[in-house]
């Protein structure tokens, strides 16, 4: 049983009540029982001494009526249980009763004959409680008896007085009033205690009950709960405390419970958003048939969208995903380059990217295309991989047809270059012949008339050269391959070589050329041979288009960082529609003009030129006054490059007149060639010339005669320029000679690749007269200096 | 709180039991002392001895004083030394007329010879008695045998020498040649004849006029009822024990009186212990017999002098006590 204040406090008053009362009780018979003892014996004493002298009285008066009387009266004492007077032999005299008179004293009660004669002896009385019956008073007193009869002695009889006195009925008395004293003392104590657990419980207990199922009820979730503790006491303010927790609480709940309804709002706000979201990248990964995976390295778990389950041609969530999975779906012949990139990007954190085919449970062969990322930790250590699968096929079908196709235009072009190179190659050997041979003539002495058809042949041919250079320059335009090589260029210097090259030209016309402002000073940033080349196109149609005695001007502007140089005609000029036709290849806009010799592609060349040179073209034209044709090219500025080189074009003037002191071995199959070279090097005098028509026996021509040069026709039958050139760098002996390419292909590519496998010079043909006897001296002087070194030797 | 305290409840109910005996014990009032009943000798009262020599009162309940004579007896119960008496009808009415509140409870006999006058042998007749010295008690009785003694004997007060003293020096007084003639009764009538008087006048010539009675004082019958009707209970006990033992009933009586076995008889002849019914019908119902005699006795007193106002022995009857006379 747990000990409760409510049963304590009011246990421990009835204890101590009972106990009080017990104690009281106890105290009170001690007291009561001294008190009467004394009390009792001293008056039952006094009475009994009293009732002795009244005996002796009587007794001597002989009146033992009165005596009786005396006795019977004395007797009257309640306490008093025997009360007797014995002779001196022990016989009762007078008694209480009367039924003892006469008899003897011994047979009453606890008389003691034996104490009654030491009593009788002593003459002096005994009085004491009764030894075995405490509550009893004995009591002998001696009495002198004299007595009426008188017969017998007159000596003096001594008689005894016996008392027995009880006081058995005091100590009741006194012991049921200790009772009573300690029942009411108990009484008043306990209702004490009852009045106490009464208060306990009406004050304590039952407001505590209330708080205790107050607290429960509570605890069983009822926010409505109130204690409503009644009055001011401590209880009361515990009450009042616990209302006003619970009101707190319930506060605190209704708003806990406020902002979880907006949580769950929030949250079913966020789920609907998540599906939407969730839906809508689902459709997107559908759509784009891109799916996304995570890896997890710690757990290895993997987790695929339901687009990478379609793209490997499983149905969404077929199987658990695995990288075993994975590894099967990529195709076998792709599995190593994936493995290496993953590996890359696991351990060096690169990016996963990465095309391979995947192998579908069908069979079928499907592209995607992987990228990923992997998330590191600070040590390095990958911790998720995760990234996107995207089905590529259809990109990757387009891609390869794309590719074919570029292939196949690539092919298709590089032909038409081919066709080009050789169709130039094939104008240019017979140009050769005829321009080198027409040269050859007009040194000869000839007549009035033959000189005029040599002049016809030669400016014919010179035409065609020009249209054939024109045609491949454009076709070079067009393949891409014409390389600009941009330098600085003063104005001054190139006009009036263009202005010396055309004027022959205006002459027939009698057109008035001439340069108006200021050309000379300005620099621009241009490639010198094609800058000229467009100058001369545009000067010699001002000529060719222009006006019997008309005149052509040419004009340099400066327009901010550009210079506009401006050639104007006093032609018929042009339509609208004429000038934007103007700079289309092929497009001759005057057929009635059909005896002026023109390619038609002067302009459209110039215009790609120019764009080249990062200028620009135009014309502003009116019919009837004439046309004014204009390039912009930019300004050199001071970080302009290289000075151009120095012009090259000089006339060949045919110096040397020394005796034959070099060999020169011509490796050339074709014998119209090879006699232009031989009329060529006999104008020097001092070139022994050896000639071979194919390379093998060039090279062992070579070998026997080791010349001082050797001219090398890059198109020979059976073994090329090329592959000659490297027997000749095998040879010991021939290694040091130098050797110069001559062949019909004039493309800058063919000039590139002849100067890196260590020809000396690359002429093309037709051969530049000059140019040739150029490099021919050149090359000599050099080896006229080795030799005059190894002589010195 | 009901529920809090279940488990207690025993144990309140335990504690509250002993509690409850405690305080009817304290309730039960003080330890009674035994009744004090005064008594003088007189053959009409000896039952109530041969009661205590047979156990039937118990010495815890009642204690029996044995006074030499019936002046001690009335004069311990007017100073209420006793709580109870026997007493004469005529003793209870001078004590009432005294103003002591008291209760009639049983009438013990009715005189019938027992209270005799008691002559030397030369006064033969009752006029003999002129000039001569009369010994008698000085209680009511005396007055009333020594107012009929000399109504029969035709003789005044002033025709006699009164010499009260209490009866139980009659028969010394006698012996001494100090009186002439003795108004006594049972047994100092008998010693009296013993010591050769006889019997001049004597109750069986005035017949219910002298009643014996138990008295109670009217307080201690209020507080103790109960002990007194079982008292009054034990009364008839002993009657019933005389009519069934009467030789063990003489024997113990005779030894108490000091007389033998013939002045036994003589002596119970002198007295007659009415029974339980004939008490009920003295003492019980709307008009007690002993109204009767109590007013004719009255009347004589107040004559006498002896009471100086009227009483009225309904006063000391309750008619309600008939319950314990009945048997």
């Amino acid at each position: 049983m747990k000990l409760r204040i409510t049963v304590l406090i009011p246990a421990v008053l009835v204890v101590s009540a009972l106990v009080g009362g017990a104690l009281l009780f106890w105290q009170t018979m001690r007291a009561a029982s001294g008190t009467i003892r004394q009390d009792a014996l001293g008056q039952v004493k006094l009475d009994v001494t009293r009732l002795q002298n009244v005996l002796y009285n009587r007794l001597t008066e002989d009146n033992l009526q009165e005596a009786r009387l005396n006795l019977s009266v004395t007797a009257m004492d309640p306490k008093i249980r025997t009360l007797l007077l014995a002779d001196e032999n022990d016989s009762v005299l007078l008694a209480n009763r009367y039924l003892w008179e006469s008899g003897p004293a011994a047979q009453v009660s606890t008389y003691d004959p034996v104490l009654a004669a030491r009593v009788r002896g002593s003459n002096t009385a005994s009085v004491a409680y009764d030894s075995n019956e405490r509550n009893v008073l004995v009591g002998y007193y001696p009495v002198i008896l004299k007595l009426e009869k008188g017969r017998g002695m007159p000596a003096k009889r001594i008689g005894v007085l016996y008392l027995e006195a009880s006081i058995a009925s005091e100590l009741a008395l006194a012991r049921h009033e200790a009772i009573v004293r300690a029942l009411v003392f108990s009484g008043i104590m306990l209702a004490a205690s009852i009045l106490v657990a009464l208060l306990l419980h009406f004050l304590v207990s039952r407001r505590l009950a209330r708080l205790t199922q107050a607290a429960q009820t509570l605890a069983a979730g009822d926010l409505q709960v109130r204690a409503n503790v009644t009055g001011s006491d401590e209880l009361a303010q515990v009450g009042a405390a616990f209302d006003e927790m619970v009101a707190r609480i319930k506060d605190d709940v209704r708003r806990r419970q406020a902002v979880r309804q907006e949580l769950r709002e929030l949250n079913e706000t966020l789920e609907q958003r998540v599906a939407e979201r969730t839906a809508l990248l689902g459709e997107a990964q559908r759509i784009g048939r891109i799916g996304n995976w995570s890896w997890d390295v710690a757990s290895s778990r993997l987790l695929w969208s339901d687009e990478i389950y379609r793209i490997f041609g499983y149905e969404p969530g077929a199987m658990e995903p695995s990288y075993e999975r994975f590894s099967a779906t990529v195709h076998p012949d792709d599995l190593e380059r994936v493995r290496r990139s993953e590996q890359a990007a696991f351990s060096q954190g690169q990016r996963h990217s990465i095309d391979h085919r995947i192998l579908l449970p069908d069979g079928a062969i499907r592209w995607v295309h992987e990228e990923a990322i992997a998330i590191l930790d600070k040590a390095g250590n990958a911790i998720t991989l995760s990234g996107t699968v995207q089905d590529i096929t259809d990109r990757k079908l387009i891609e390869e047809n794309l590719l074919a196709a570029k292939v196949e235009a690539e092919r298709a072009n590089l032909a038409k270059s081919e066709f080009l190179s050789r169709m130039s190659h094939e104008l240019r050997t017979p140009m050769n012949a005829i321009l080198g041979f027409g040269q050859l003539l007009e040194l000869e002495p000839l007549k009035a008339d033959q000189a005029d058809s040599v002049q016809e042949i030669m400016r014919a041919g010179r035409h065609l050269l020009e249209l054939i250079n024109e045609i491949l320059d454009l076709a070079s335009i067009e393949a891409g391959r014409l390389a600009i090589s941009e330098a600085e260029v003063p104005l001054a210097a190139l006009i009036e070589e263009c202005l010396t090259l055309v004027r022959p030209l205006a002459v027939p016309k009698d057109i008035q050329l001439s340069v108006a402002g200021s050309c000379t000073g300005e620099t621009v940033l241009a490639d010198r041979t094609r800058l000229k080349q467009v100058l001369l196109n545009l000067l010699s149609n001002a000529v060719k288009y222009n006006r019997w005695q008309g005149a052509a001007t040419l004009s340099c502007t400066r327009r901010d960082e550009r210079v506009r140089i401006s050639i104007s005609d006093t032609g018929p000029g042009l339509t609208p529609e004429q000038q934007a036709r103007l700079f289309t290849p092929f497009e001759r806009l005057d057929t009635d003009q059909a005896a002026i010799e023109g390619t038609g592609i002067g302009l459209a060349l110039s215009k790609r030129l120019v764009g080249l040179m990062h200028g620009e073209i135009g014309v502003d034209s009116e019919v009837g006054v004439g046309s004014t044709f204009w390039i912009e090219v930019p300004l050199a500025t001071r970080h302009a490059l290289l000075p151009a080189a120095t012009p090259a074009a000089e006339v060949y003037q045919d110096a040397s007149d020394s005796p034959e002191r070099w060999t020169v071995l011509c490796i050339e199959d074709n014998p119209a060639n090879l006699r232009l070279i031989e009329r060529l090097l006999a104008r020097r005098g001092d070139i022994l010339l050896h000639r071979a028509g194919n390379g093998e026996t060039g090279l062992e021509m070579a070998r026997q005669t080791l010349p001082a040069l050797i001219l090398l026709d890059i198109n020979l039958p059976e073994m090329d320029g090329y592959e000659v050139l490297r027997h000749l760098q095998a040879g010991e002996e021939t290694r040091h000679i130098p050797v110069v390419a001559i062949s019909a292909n004039a493309m800058a590519k063919d000039m590139e690749r002849a100067g890196k496998v260590g020809f000396a010079d690359y002429l093309t043909k037709p051969l530049d007269v000059n140019r040739f006897m150029h490099v021919l001296d050149k090359l000599l002087d050099q080896a006229g200096v080795e030799m005059r070194e190894t002589w010195h030797e | 709180m009901i529920k809090v305290l279940s488990p207690l409840r025993h144990a309140w109910a335990k504690l509250l039991a002993v509690s409850l005996m405690f305080l009817l014990a304290g309730c039960e009032g003080p330890p009674l002392a035994p009744l004090r009943v005064a008594s003088s000798p007189w053959p009409g009262y000896e039952p109530l001895y041969l009661a205590r020599d047979l156990g039937y009162l118990g010495d815890e309940r009642v204690n029996l004083f044995e006074l030499p004579s019936a002046d001690i007896t009335m004069e311990s119960f007017r100073n209420r030394s006793t709580d109870l008496a026997t007493l004469t009808l005529d003793e209870v009415l001078e004590l009432m007329h005294d103003g002591t509140k008291l209760r009639i409870l049983l009438v013990l006999d009715v005189s019938n010879g027992a209270d005799a006058v008691m002559a030397r042998p030369e006064i033969k007749t009752l006029a003999d008695l002129k000039g001569k010295r009369i010994a008698m008690e000085n209680i009511p009785l005396g007055s009333y045998m020594l107012s009929r003694l000399l109504e029969a004997a035709g003789l005044t007060r002033a025709d006699v020498t009164i010499i009260p003293m209490s009866e139980s020096k009659h028969d010394l007084f006698y012996r001494q040649g100090k009186a002439d003639a003795v108004i006594t009764f049972e047994p100092f009538k008998t010693r009296l004849a013993q010591a050769g008087a006889h019997v001049l006048f004597d109750s069986s010539r005035i017949p219910n006029e002298i009643f014996d009675l138990l008295m109670v004082h009217e307080d201690v019958y209020q507080a103790r009822r109960d002990e007194i009707c079982q008292l009054v209970g034990q009364w008839f006990h002993t009657l019933d024990y005389m009519r069934d033992q009467p030789a063990d009933a003489a024997a113990r009586i005779s030894r108490r009186l000091r007389v033998n076995a013939t002045e036994y008889h003589e002596m119970m002849r002198g007295i007659h212990l009415p029974s339980s019914a004939e008490n009920v019908k003295m003492l019980g119902g709307a008009e007690p017999a002993l109204l009767v005699p109590a007013r004719k006795l009255a009347a004589i007193m107040r004559q006498e002098g002896q009471l100086t106002g009227p009483v009225d022995a309904r006063m000391a009857i309750d008619p309600a006590f008939a319950e314990c006379l009945v048997r």
